[in-house]
């Protein structure tokens, strides 16, 4: 009776494991191919729509090196509004601990070193949160897969994502990855008091070298507040040959072509 | 040569065509300071206005040669001294992945901490046009800095300023007029005695070495050879009988010193220090030697997210500031010597939205003395190009000698300013 019941247990975490692989290993391919592009220079344009469909822009200049381990590099210039022009963040992921990040400010010709832990924060006033721009590097989650899903026509698989890190503002995340395409599409982000926060939506995919997808817009739209975040990539760029030397506290403060 | 503008009309960035690129930046600003409390000195007024304005335009090359032109003007109706036409930055930059250069007129700051900065020594400072938050101003200097490659983030850079540039300081009428209310005193900022043969033409240099360890760590190490930046208000000792007068002196020195920004967690640990020692022997009033000293400042940073509402954030600032002569009289000194025993706590309450309001509240107290400043500040922007702010500086308690002449000149000030 004991060996059977030991023999039943087995079976059952054996089959809760293959669930567990099976959904990082499907949402490991739609993360490979949003990698391996070497270095990026891209034109970011942020609209910011209020409840009442009012909307400012915020333009900036995107760097980023891709690295080993996910320890990638990434310098973000603002471009407009005139008053933080040529105001930059600088940032040196880290996928097992926070951030390293540094903040230009024009204004005083001061680089200021700041903390990385409110990663719930808004970034730029935005919907996106700072977690959701810093990389989703794959060992910060785990990874279950819930089944199919029929997203606009397109099947998809059903994953669900949970952070293993400490200070995130979402207790799971929702994701629909295209099973033709290996693609994320959509996102759907609960917060810590388990109600339904945002959706992200992935759309007008490019390929690119090497077999790179990357999409041209994200929307994210706050369900409780109403406010939306748009945000479209414009001239972009891979190999564009930086190094390290462009991601440093020095190359903050000069403007970025 | 093919002109486009890149981007909407709001964009300041203009392809010349040939991989030029012309950056710009600029605003107005229109101010208004009211003090409500009566003169030291009859001269003085009881309310400023001012307009100004800057253009900064960047032209980037595909040489790697960038050059940078950055204005500003300021005008004050009632005091003719107080107007600016001014270049902060005229410099060519040559930049390569290990190697830069710079020439020209340029601003520079080691700063790292929020309140009182022993690491910038550098750029002389406009104490005249705003004696609470003055401007600095561009020095004549060339900067070599040399730059790690590959992983590692050092820099090691080398300054030549081939003259001084003296101080402005508040004059006569002047509601931060130092000797406001004094009678039979007379100070001319412009007369200035200079230690050293070659007066403002004496070459001052600077070393900086500066390294981002372990991503957790910025650090960087100083050392700085030249005049210091504020003189010394010296009684002149052929002054008439029954006027004292006072005249500015520049004193070389030799600094050393260090910075470090550090972050752990929510905290901000910061700090400076720099060791000054006199090129020359430097008496006190009562003749003796006047020793080097070491000053420092140190403090940290703490935030609070989404403390009252979500995305909205406070921070909290503490740093003390001091000396190693902290506790002596200015008889002993070299001249009266500012923030020898200082702490200062300022709370910023930011809304974080796409108005960018935000509201500062600090203090600044001399805990030997008994001093206290308190500041305050609350911003917003209107549209995306414009921005309102309200302030207010009060000398709540004034227990010195020295802060006597500025007693009455708490100030409420009302700014807007228009960018493009």
């Amino acid at each position: 009776m004991l060996k059977l019941l030991s023999i039943a247990g087995l079976l059952i975490s054996l089959s809760s494991a293959e669930e567990n692989t099976d959904g990082r290993s499907i949402y490991e391919r739609a993360y490979r191919h949003g990698r391996g592009f070497g270095d990026e220079r891209v034109t970011a344009y942020t609209y910011l729509i209020n409840a009442g469909g009012d909307t400012v822009l915020r333009k900036t200049r995107n760097l980023t090196l891709e690295r080993p381990d996910g320890k990638d590099y990434n310098l973000i210039q603002f471009l407009e509004p005139a008053d933080v022009r040529n105001t930059s963040l600088l940032t040196h992921q880290d996928p097992k601990e926070n951030d390293a990040q540094w903040l230009f400010l024009p204004e005083l010709r001061r680089v200021k070193k700041i903390s990385s832990q409110n990663k719930s924060g808004a970034f730029m006033g935005s919907e996106f949160a700072y977690e959701d721009i810093s990389g989703n590097n794959l060992d910060k989650f785990s990874y279950t897969r819930l089944g199919e899903a029929d997203l606009a026509g397109e099947k998809c698989d059903l994953i669900e994502k949970k952070p293993l890190y400490e200070n995130s503002g979402y207790t799971k995340i929702k994701t629909w990855i295209s099973r033709s395409r290996s693609l994320v599409l959509r996102q759907e982000f609960t917060d810590r008091k388990n109600t339904l926060l945002k959706v992200q939506v992935f759309e007008s995919y490019r390929e690119f070298p090497n077999g790179v997808w990357l999409p041209q817009k994200i929307t994210m739209a706050n369900l409780q507040t109403g406010k939306k975040s748009i945000l479209e990539f414009k001239e972009r760029q891979l190999k564009v040959g930086l190094k390290p030397t462009d991601f440093t506290t020095e190359s903050m403060e000069r403007p970025l072509q | 040569m093919a002109l486009a503008w890149a981007g909407p009309a709001a964009s300041q960035s203009l392809e010349l065509g040939r991989g030029l690129q012309l950056q710009s930046r600029g605003g107005v600003f229109a101010e208004g300071w009211f003090f409500p409390g009566d003169p030291l000195d009859p001269r003085q007024p009881d309310f400023i206005a001012s307009l100004g304005g800057t253009q900064d335009a960047i032209l980037t090359t595909p040489y790697h040669l960038d050059m940078r032109a950055n204005g500003r003007i300021h005008f004050d109706p009632q005091e003719r001294r107080r107007n600016r036409l001014a270049m902060d930055d005229l410099y060519l930059d040559y930049h390569r992945e290990a190697f830069e250069a710079r020439a020209g007129y340029q601003i520079v700051s080691w700063k790292v901490v929020e309140s009182v900065s022993r690491a910038d020594i550098l750029n002389q400072d406009d104490w005249e046009l705003d004696f609470m938050d003055p401007q600095k101003l561009g020095e004549l200097s060339a900067r070599v800095r040399l730059k790690s490659t590959g992983e590692s983030n050092q820099m090691l850079e080398f300054y030549y300023l081939p003259s001084f540039r003296r101080a402005m300081l508040p004059r006569t009428g002047n509601r931060y007029d130092f000797f406001a209310g004094a009678q039979g005193v007379e100070f001319d900022p412009d007369a200035a005695q200079y230690d050293s043969r070659w007066r403002a033409w004496r070459p001052q240099g600077a070393i900086r070495y500066a390294a981002n360890l372990f991503e957790k760590l910025d650090l960087s190490l100083f050392y700085f050879n030249g005049y210091r930046r504020f003189p010394t208000l010296a009684a002149e000792p052929s002054s008439p009988p029954g006027r004292i007068v006072f005249r500015t002196r520049y004193t070389p020195v030799n600094v050393a010193g260090a910075t470090f920004q550090s972050v752990l967690g929510n905290w901000l640990w910061k700090g400076e220090a720099a060791y000054s020692s006199f090129e020359n022997e430097v008496l006190s009033p009562l003749g003796t030697r006047v020793a080097p000293y070491l000053a420092y400042t140190l403090g940290f940073e703490y935030t609070f997210y989404s403390l009252l509402a979500a995305d909205q954030d406070l921070g909290a600032i503490l740093e003390l500031t001091g000396d190693t002569d902290a506790g002596k009289g200015t008889a002993r000194l070299e001249g009266y010597r500012p923030f020898r025993s200082d702490a200062f706590m300022a709370l910023r309450y930011a809304f974080n939205g796409t108005a960018n309001q935000s509201l500062i509240v600090g203090t600044l107290v001399d805990y030997l003395q008994g001093d206290l400043l308190v500041q305050g500040e609350f911003s917003r922007k209107v549209t995306d190009n414009l921005a309102l702010k309200l302030q207010f500086a009060s000398f709540a308690l004034v227990k010195s000698d020295e802060m006597q002449p500025f007693r009455r000149s708490s100030r409420l000030a009302a700014k807007a300013a228009y960018n493009w």
